[in-house]
């Protein structure tokens, strides 16, 4: 959250076109429509990464899922889980200690 | 704050290949073994692993007597038999440490050996047993579980192994 509010006092000190563009990214970056949602809470590591692994598999490329997890190594996990495989995170955040991933799933194998 | 911010990238790639020599058949390490691999292989890495010796006990199906000599028939009485009956490497405790480990994976919410051994054969983890042990205990491919593709040598580790990262546990 605090990300965020640093984006918007960047907003007031640049120029019209750039705060545009910003906003306009803003506003992509709200609408994410996950086509997945996982509720990994309460999993232990490996589990988490297995079984969004397992549902990967099923969407189609460029379909989004949204992670939630609370396994304090999933902070790390999911990101080196996507270095590897070529997935992609689009946007993560953390709130009172639950992780949110939304993962886009790679378009080349 | 710095709690906050979710690292997301930077991360470096692994090799592609993961080989694990499982030479122990204690619990504690099998869930070393077992989490390592499903990990890899849900991240898209190429996995196998080799159990030798003691490391046999993990991937037993049953015990069979039957074609053994007298002392395979005794080393097959005293080794664990099956993920279920593993002892652990401290505190076996005749088998009361493996029960406690059980009830607190319970209560953790953690996976089981089981759990792990299914993601394990799910994300396509190849199993293989060594030759040479198998014969010394008397062991054969039906006392194995199904996944186990092969029983195998050395040479045949050393030449899957090339390029791979490779543990010994």
């Amino acid at each position: 959250m605090t990300k965020f509010e640093k984006g918007e006092s960047n907003i007031m000190s640049e120029s019209k076109e750039n705060r545009e563009k910003k906003e306009e990214k803003i506003e992509i970056e709200k609408e994410i429509r996950p086509d997945f949602e996982f509720d990994a809470r309460g999993l232990k590591c490996p589990m988490p990464v297995i079984k969004v692994r397992k549902i990967l598999e099923t969407l189609k490329p460029g379909e989004i899922i949204l992670v939630l997890a609370d396994d304090p190594g999933a902070k790390r996990d999911f990101p080196a889980f996507c270095a590897q495989t070529g997935d992609e995170i689009i946007k993560s955040e953390e709130e009172n200690g639950v992780l949110k991933f939304y993962i886009k799933k790679r378009t080349t194998n | 704050m710095e709690n906050n911010t979710i690292q997301t990238e930077g991360f470096p790639t692994p090799k592609n290949k993961f080989r694990i020599i499982c030479f122990s058949g204690d619990m504690d390490k099998a869930f070393a073994v077992l989490t390592l691999a499903s990990t890899a292989a849900s991240m898209g890495m190429d996995v196998a692993i080799f159990f030798t010796f003691w490391g046999l006990s993990l991937i037993k199906k049953n015990r069979k007597l039957k074609g053994k000599n007298f002392i395979q028939k005794m080393m097959e009485f005293m080794m664990p038999s099956g993920l279920d009956s593993l002892k652990l490497s401290k505190m076996n405790f005749a088998g009361l440490g493996p029960f406690l480990m059980k009830v607190l994976m319970k209560k953790t919410k953690s996976p089981t050996l089981q759990d792990l051994l299914e993601a394990a054969k799910e994300t396509g983890v190849k199993f293989y047993a060594c030759s040479t042990s198998c014969s010394i205990l008397g062991i054969t491919k039906d006392e194995l579980i199904d996944e186990v593709q092969d029983i195998v040598g050395a040479a045949t580790f050393l030449a899957e192994a090339k390029d791979a990262i490779t543990l010994f546990i």
